[in-house]
């Protein structure tokens, strides 16, 4: 029932179509689209720049790079530094207190200057909408376009002194100039010649693949698992405000992000004169002191904690909120035992609340052959 | 192109005729949430208010949801804002949160009353609902009833020592405890709010108007609370929470903007 102008346009359609075929000579640019599951009880909305959608190509190459030593610009032994140097899988993404170089998990960049706070685990960073950093100084929205999401933190670790103290034009000549990368991001990007934005949206797309739901707490959510006598009384502990109180900051059942990924002074010293806290990036004096509340996902592997990692051990953390809280004009107001010292654990309460803690512990995450390190690069 | 003009006059024909058992065009409403104490916009972070039972005090944030916005006719039927449940949460931190819009056509007419509901009822509470922020953070322990807080308002106040005492005035599902510390009733802290108004809303019109959370109510209009009596937190005290909303009942008002000219 094609009438005569439907032909007549489809024809010229057709034409119009293959004429552009035959000026260009590269097939269309067209990645596999990569499909990150919402695991259950998690946020549907995802951080992810319109700019840079996730895909198999781009994740894959992702993870080469975050393996890759030479990302710190340079080809000898002793000046190799990637992500992994510091972010170990095995560890949570952190380096670990045991970390043979980094002593008690403090690390330093190549140069060996100490960056400024610990590190901070690589897990569900796609459903942090608020800041990332222990201050949140890259978010999205950011007056500063430099300084919105993981592609940045990208930039910063390869060119910062106390991470890679790299240059981004080298870093970007070399992985030119090594056989095999070229190729793999034309398969991403369309481009085999290699960008430095290409390069922060590589890893960036890897990063947010890095996803923890499957701690016996997840699978106690789904019903597939029985938390014992103590890990249930830590679990309401946890839970409630006569308890340990630290759901409001820290999620729970209701958010298992087991974090708000907001900023809070969580009552550690009476004096705030810290460089780095969170007032140092909204300007806003009652934030003096306040730093993420950070996830709680395989936390027995997240040491030295707090974000100057003054404490060494959970029992050392648990401690504090039990007893050791300490007022100040902008402690926030969720820490409402301040005038108590903390929330009075009992020694027997200190041990359940940390199995609790340690149905956080996902050994699926940890050894997810998907995240690790790459058995071969490209040019091997 | 001529004939495009044509089509589209045709089309504009065809739209009123389709709408003939519907005589009247809807009218819209737009709701502005502003928090108050006593009669001025609230000012968070400072000392500055003083309650009724005399502990002076200060507000950080409050957040909290209503549910069931609906406008009231004079015969009692109910017109909806929102065609669904109509939760809306509200966030003093979060200025996008302040309005709400009729998401539906609203009957033109007039209007004695608005009405909703503080929180979430039973039927709509449940554990789940909302997986994205803001709205997931304000979970309600299950251990405690689960579902959602209708409303966490945080502050601080003075103590009669002069110590600053934190407080978070959260209200959700209370429980009755047995002797030891079982949870073994829940109890549905929710309640309705009817604020009469007058108002009339004409066809292709937008209405404005205004809701007032007057905050020094919910320590004052039918109890003093007292914060050096019950405490800086109360998810766990039924008999805190049952008297802040016998108080919340008084605590809205209702400002009509912009009668639709
Ligand atoms: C020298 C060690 C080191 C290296 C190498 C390193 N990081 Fe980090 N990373 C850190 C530290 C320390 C922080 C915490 C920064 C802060 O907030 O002060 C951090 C934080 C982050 C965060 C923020 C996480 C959050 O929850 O907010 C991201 C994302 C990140 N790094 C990604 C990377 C990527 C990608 C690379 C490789 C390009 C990398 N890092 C290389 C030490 C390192
Ligand atoms: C008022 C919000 C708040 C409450 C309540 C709270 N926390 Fe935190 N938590 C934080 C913040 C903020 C940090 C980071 C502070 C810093 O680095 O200076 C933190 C850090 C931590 C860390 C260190 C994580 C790391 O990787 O370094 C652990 C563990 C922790 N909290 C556990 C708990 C436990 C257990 C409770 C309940 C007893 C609790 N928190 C209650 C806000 C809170
Ligand atoms: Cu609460």
């Amino acid at each position: 029932m094609m009438n005569k102008f439907t032909l007549i346009g489809l024809i010229l359609t057709g034409f119009w179509l293959t004429a552009c075929k035959t000026k260009d000579e590269l097939p269309p640019h067209r990645p596999t689209p990569y499909e990150l599951k919402t695991p259950f009880g998690f946020p549907t909305k995802l951080n992810i720049p319109s700019d840079n959608p996730l895909t198999e190509e781009g994740v894959s190459l992702g993870r080469f790079l975050f393996y890759d030593g030479r990302l710190s610009g340079r080809t000898h032994p002793d000046s190799l530094m990637s992500c992994s140097t510091c972010h170990i899988q095995k560890n949570n993404f952190e380096p670990g207190v045991d970390h043979p170089v980094f002593t008690g998990g403090f690390v330093h960049g190549l140069s060996g200057q100490a960056t400024t706070h610990v590190v901070l685990p690589l897990v569900n960073l796609v459903w942090n909408h608020s800041g990332y950093g222990w201050n949140g100084f890259i978010y999205p929205g950011n007056p500063r376009p430099d300084l919105q999401n993981i592609e940045d933190f990208v930039r910063i670790a390869v060119i910062a002194p106390d991470e890679m103290n790299g240059d981004t034009l080298r870093v970007k000549r070399l992985f030119q100039s090594l056989k095999g990368y070229p190729e793999l991001f034309g398969k991403a990007f369309g481009s085999e010649t290699i960008t430095f934005k290409n390069i922060e949206r590589a890893i960036a797309q890897f990063v947010r693949t890095l996803v923890s739901a499957d701690a016996p707490f997840d699978r106690y959510l789904r019903g597939q698992y029985q938390l014992s006598p103590s890990e249930l009384n830590g679990y309401v502990l946890f839970m409630t405000e006569e308890g340990a109180d630290c759901f409001h900051c820290h999620g729970g059942g209701g958010n298992p992000l087991f974090t708000t990924h907001l900023f809070y002074n969580n009552g550690k010293d009476s004096l705030l004169s810290p460089q780095h806290d969170r007032f140092s990036v909204t300007g806003d004096p009652m934030q003096r002191g306040a730093y993420k509340a950070p996830g709680l996902r395989n936390v027995s592997l997240s040491g030295p904690y707090m974000h100057d990692g003054r404490f060494a051990t959970l029992d050392e953390v648990i401690d504090f909120y039990s007893h050791h809280v300490v007022s100040s004009e902008t402690i926030d107001p969720l820490m409402h035992h301040v005038l108590q010292g903390g929330v009075q654990l009992t020694p027997g309460q200190k041990a359940d609340l940390k199995a609790f803690l340690l149905c956080l512990h996902d050994t699926v995450f940890l050894n997810n052959p998907a995240h690790s390190r790459p058995e071969k690069f490209p040019d091997e | 192109m001529n004939k495009t003009i044509l089509c589209f006059f045709c089309f504009l024909f065809l739209l009123p005729s389709c709408r003939k058992n519907q005589p009247e065009k809807p009218a819209s409403i737009q709701l502005t949430i502003r928090h108050s104490v006593e009669g001025n916009l609230l000012v968070v972070d400072t000392m500055r208010y003083v309650n009724a039972a005399g502990n002076p005090f200060l507000i950080t944030e409050i957040q909290w949801f209503l549910s069931h916005l609906a406008l009231q006719k004079s015969d009692g039927s109910l017109e909806p804002l929102a065609d669904d449940e109509g939760i809306y949460y509200l966030d003093t931190d979060l200025s996008d949160t302040w309005t709400i819009h009729s998401s539906r056509p609203i009957n033109p007419g007039v209007y004695t009353g608005l009405k909703f509901v503080f929180g979430l009822n039973q039927t709509d509470n449940t554990s789940g609902r909302f997986v994205n922020p803001p709205e997931s953070f304000m979970f309600w322990p299950e251990q405690l009833g689960g579902g959602y807080h209708y409303m966490k308002l945080n502050g601080k106040w003075r103590r009669p020592d002069g110590l600053i005492a934190p407080f978070n005035f959260h209200l959700g599902i209370g429980q009755v405890y047995d002797s030891i510390t079982d949870a073994v009733r829940f109890v549905q802290n929710y309640f309705e709010v009817e604020l009469p108004c007058n108002l009339q809303l004409k066809p292709e019109k937008q209405t404005s108007v205004e809701l007032e959370m007057k905050v020094e109510q919910w320590f004052s209009a039918r109890h003093p609370y007292d914060f050096d009596f019950w405490g800086g937190h109360i998810m766990q005290n039924q008999a805190a929470m049952q008297q802040a909303c016998e108080n919340g009942k008084y605590a809205f008002a209702i400002h009509i903007l912009n009668a639709s000219e």
